[in-house]
């Protein structure tokens, strides 16, 4: 299996003061950032989670502000299938932009566009007669997990589910993939060149077979599962004293750590 | 006839002083039915806690007052998921913790005869962290 995770926040430094650790975010991970092809140019800002800013799981996420802003992964191998996910949070700026782009290694055609408005994401597929049916959410600037399963002169789905675990509608977007292609980069971010929109990404991650899958909402300790430890840790978190979970704590997925998630999270711990 | 069920929650080894017991009293006192207590005794602060109660063979089972004895300031949630019960509380007060010492919980009614078993039991402090433990069930 080849798997490809940029968790956009490449936990890269860790800096001990008197009393204190700071985490330093990073997104090095990553083979460029900006325009195409302008490796070293920092057109996107990683920063860490404090007043405005938001993330879905550990303590960094990518913002991008503005068009023509993106991370890029290039494939060394370019590949026949393409599982990715990754979580989006679009703000109230802009009219929306894609938001993920797939091009084949000379990046000359998009193989897969995603684009998302704040209420809907839309996907675009190369060689596709018909193209996948676009998805309404129901929270414009809530987290949302989007899910591609993609297969060379294939089948295509997508999945987007968030806004505290709700499924979107529909639940699925598929299509028929008929033109042979192979994907050889990945760019995350506002990829249109002039199109106006503000947004957060966190865990992206690509694969050839086993499909990533969502991060469980609520695990804020990362453990995998949901118990009383997490429930403590987002209440922990939501006391704004400067602890931030490790894991996802926004079990609402709307952008923030409240009560409401310490609510979610024990709901969720009860019911698994 | 009461019979008491221990569960105990060792540090580090079987030899070490237990950490947090939920203790489970049975009164089996009538008609195949009986009614379950459920306390805690900790010896270290806590802020939370969870366990489920496998009630297999329970012909019914009665939460009414499964978390009656609770700390006001603990959120608690009891319920029922086929052949489980789980008990979860968490006092939800931002840096605050319960002392040591003995808790009440609640009970339970079930009928059919049977006595329930705890597993996936989990103590956690306030800063969020599992109180290192291991389970011992005896009689």
């Amino acid at each position: 299996m080849i798997r490809s995770s940029k968790t956009l926040l490449g936990l890269s430094l860790v800096a001990c003061f008197a009393a204190s650790q700071a985490n330093a975010c990073a997104i090095s991970a990553w083979d460029a950032v900006g325009a195409a092809g302008s490796v070293g140019v920092v057109a996107a800002d990683a920063v860490a989670v404090q007043a405005g800013n938001s993330r879905y799981s550990g303590s960094c996420a990518l913002r991008i502000a503005g068009p023509n802003k993106f991370v890029q992964n290039t494939i060394a191998a370019p590949r026949s299938t393409y599982k990715a996910r990754f979580y989006v949070r679009k703000d109230a700026t802009g009219s929306g932009s894609e938001v993920f782009k797939a091009t084949n290694a000379a990046g000359t055609t998009n193989v897969i566009t995603v684009t998302y408005t704040g209420t809907t994401f839309s996907f675009n597929l190369a060689g596709a007669a018909t193209q996948p049916a676009s998805v309404t959410v129901p929270n414009g600037t809530a987290w949302y997990s989007v899910e591609l399963d993609w297969t060379n002169a294939g089948a295509f789905t997508a999945r987007v589910v968030g806004a505290g675990g709700v499924a979107s509608t529909p639940a699925t977007a598929t299509a028929t993939v008929a033109t042979a292609e192979t994907i050889g980069r990945a760019r995350l971010g506002n990829t249109n060149a002039t199109a106006a929109g503000n947004y957060f990404f966190d865990e992206f991650d690509s694969r050839t077979t086993q499909a990533p899958g969502r991060l469980i909402r609520g695990d804020a300790n990362g453990s995998g599962s949901v118990t009383n430890t997490d429930v403590i840790q987002v209440i922990n978190e939501q006391a704004g004293a400067g602890f931030f979970a490790v894991g996802q704590p926004d079990c609402g997925e709307n952008g923030s750590v409240t009560n409401n998630d310490v609510i979610c999270t024990i709901n969720v711990a009860a019911a698994n | 006839m009461k019979s008491i069920m221990v569960l105990s929650m060792l540090a580090f080894s079987s030899f070490a002083l237990a950490d947090a017991q939920v203790v489970l009293t049975a009164d089996n006192a009538s008609k195949g039915g009986s009614v379950i207590g459920m306390d805690i005794v900790s010896d270290t602060n806590f802020k939370g806690f969870q366990f489920d109660l496998d009630v297999t063979g329970a012909t019914s089972v009665d939460l009414s007052s499964c978390t009656a004895n609770v700390p006001k300031q603990m959120t608690v949630v009891c319920v029922q998921k086929g052949n489980r019960v789980r008990v979860l509380a968490v006092d939800t007060t931002y840096g605050t913790d319960l002392p040591a010492g003995r808790l009440g919980i609640g009970y339970i009614k079930l009928t059919g005869g049977v006595s329930p078993t705890i597993s996936n039991i989990e103590f956690s402090d306030k800063t969020g962290e599992v109180i290192p433990s291991s389970s011992v069930n005896s009689k």
